[in-house]
């Protein structure tokens, strides 16, 4: 008697660094948006070594600066160097997003993983929770708790964190009830495996793609919210720099012949969340096919 | 009948999604640090008379079970409580914006439903250059949030061509349109984005699918295969993204407004999470969310009408 087993496909058990450079050169599409990504968060990452100045240094007798030598990208308003306060930015920029992603996605997973395994009115507690916070705009319920709260990287995350969370919760629940059933699931049960080991061998593995591509999906999406609420007022708080918050600040030069501010935020923003979606959008595909 | 009941199954789930909103807004106030008087006030110094307006509308002494029955009777009845920023009711503050946000996201609807769909059924039909360019192009628009898009249009239609007004809400219809097209576009852009590339997808099976192949050999036109028999179906999908997307429009307008100056029920929203006037925030909260979900289900009765499998799957 054959009992279907849950064997990974050959490619799993590389080491994840060899996986990821053959993939690489075997999809060029992944390569360039890829290596952008990676510059740019290298850059933010390394920032008091790679900029130029501090991104506070005011600096009243050179204000709304063209591009020079002494200042790559010019100055804003108030003569700070734009170049330093983009590199900086990014910090807050691609943080809070990457905060949000690993949190919906433990939250959103754990709360999925349960719904699946024990069914019944947990179950339906459950995705009857993901329906309605599903039709509650994230943007809405981050303002709400700011308006509770107050305005802050804290409340900005939390609020994303619980808005993400039926995002990645509802596609994760649906996977993991079709992987329930399928053979290999009871073939483990069937040999003694206990829950919490079939869970963490098997059905975890095994709905890891959809999960890794949803979630990058979902970076990109919190970004664009994030950046969004900053650019409100009710995210991160000037003088710290940010991208959103940059946009706004900027947005007085628009009318007076000084838009590199806004432009160059704004540019930013758009690189990254392309480059990210095309990666996502990459792994939906193959979870798909690998299914 | 059967068309009755779809109409109160939407209406139920209408109404489980509105009231668990109320829970969610009430609830937001009741998790606020702080005692409830000075957290309501803003900071602000309130006169007696204030003070004892604010105590009788959130009855502040009762328990707060108590307190929610009370609120949600008050909503029921069309008393949304007083503005303190504004030291009038908040629908008098609110309703007048709400209106100019509706017109917007109804500008902005249209937009994308018109250019989403063509957009997509022309990369679906088109060669493979004018394809790709389409391709990138949405995956541009998906990638661009409404407040730099709106740099990018105020830059380039208010400040170079001076073709629109950079800020302002405008007054009767034709200023409306004028006012309103540079935020309605910058709101509209991901959802083009995201229809086209849903047009395009359905398009393209139901291009290749055999009921189109049948109609092809039957000698009909290509335009009237692609209009009669291929566009009707492959739309299908595309209304029901379009719901989701035209709703998720209202939470975008707090962004459009700001960007662009409007005074609508989003910018007020904004504004009023700055200045602290919770009343005025609960409201717009509700009646984004309310809209919303009025938005979807509209949009999912459509779909019975569009598609019959779904009226008689119903029964």
């Amino acid at each position: 008697m054959s009992i279907p087993a849950s064997v990974p496909p050959p490619a799993l058990r590389r080491h994840w660094a060899t996986n990821l450079a053959r993939r690489s050169i075997a999809e060029p599409g992944l390569l360039l948006p890829g290596i952008v990504v990676a510059l740019i968060v290298l850059c933010c990452a390394l920032a008091p070594w790679v900029a130029p100045y501090d991104p506070n240094n005011v600096d009243l007798a050179n204000v709304n600066s063209g591009s020079s030598a002494a200042h790559l990208l010019g100055t804003d308003a108030v003569g700070r160097d734009l170049l330093s306060r983009l590199i900086y930015g990014g910090r807050t920029t691609l943080l809070v997003p990457l905060l949000v992603t690993l949190g919906a996605g433990i939250a959103g997973t754990a709360f999925a993983l349960t719904s699946a395994w024990f069914g019944g009115w947990l179950d339906y507690l459950i995705a009857r929770g993901f329906d309605i916070l599903f039709a509650f705009p994230g943007i809405l319920l981050a303002i709400l708790a700011t308006a509770v709260m107050g305005p802050g990287l804290a409340t900005m995350t939390l609020a994303l964190v619980i808005a993400y969370t039926p995002y990645v919760g509802r596609i994760v629940r649906s996977e993991a009830i079709r992987q329930r059933n399928l053979p290999y699931v009871s073939a483990a049960s069937l040999q003694g495996g206990s829950s919490a080991g079939i869970w963490t061998r098997h059905l975890l593995p095994n709905v890891a793609p959809i999960v890794n591509a949803q979630l990058t999906l979902a970076y990109a999406y919190s970004l664009l919210d994030a950046a969004a609420l900053s650019f409100l007022g009710l995210g991160i708080q000037p003088p710290t720099p940010d991208w959103g918050v940059m946009v706004s600040e900027g947005e007085p030069g628009l009318t007076s012949g000084h838009p590199q501010e806004s432009l160059y935020a704004g540019a930013l923003i758009v690189i990254v969340v392309v480059a990210v979606s095309i990666i996502g959008n990459r792994l939906a595909d193959r979870a798909e096919v690998g299914l | 009948m059967v068309a009755l009941r779809v109409f109160a199954r939407h209406v139920a789930g209408l109404a489980v999604t509105v009231w668990a909103s109320t829970i969610i807004i009430f609830g937001a106030l009741a998790v606020a640090p702080g005692s409830p008087i000075a957290f309501l006030s803003g900071g602000r110094a309130l006169s007696p008379a204030e003070k004892a307006a604010l105590n009788s509308y959130y009855h502040l002494h009762d328990p707060l079970w108590q307190r929610y029955w009370d609120w949600l009777k008050a909503l029921l009845q069309g008393n949304l409580g007083t503005s303190i920023a504004f030291h009038e009711p908040v629908s008098t503050v609110l309703m007048p914006r709400l209106e100019t946000t509706l017109f917007l996201v109804a500008y902005a609807g249209l937009l994308i439903i018109v250019g989403g769909v063509a957009l997509g059924t022309l990369a679906a039909t088109s060669r493979r250059a004018l394809d790709s360019v389409i391709t990138a192009l949405t995956t541009v628009g998906l990638a661009t949030p409404a407040f730099v898009a709106a740099v990018g249009l105020t830059l380039v239609f208010a400040v170079h061509l001076n073709w629109f007004p950079v800020f302002g809400s405008g007054s009767g219809f034709g200023g409306r349109i004028v006012h309103l097209t540079l935020p309605a576009v910058s709101l509209a852009l991901g959802g083009v984005a995201l229809i086209a590339r849903i047009t395009r997808a359905s398009m393209r099976t139901e291009l290749a699918s055999e009921h189109v192949e049948t109609a092809r050999s039957r000698g009909l036109s290509e335009a009237r295969v692609v209009r009669r028999h291929a566009l009707r179906n492959a739309l299908i999908p595309v209304t029901t993204a379009s719901g989701l997307t035209i709703g998720a429009l209202l939470a975008g307008t707090t962004v459009v407004e700001t960007a662009f100056g409007v005074s609508g029920g989003g910018s007020l929203l904004v504004q009023s999470v700055q200045t602290k006037d919770f009343p005025v925030v609960q409201a717009a909260c509700l009646l984004l969310v309310i809209s919303f979900a009025v938005i979807n289900s509209s949009i999912d009765l459509l779909y019975g009408w569009i598609d019959p499998r779904v009226r008689r799957a119903a029964t």
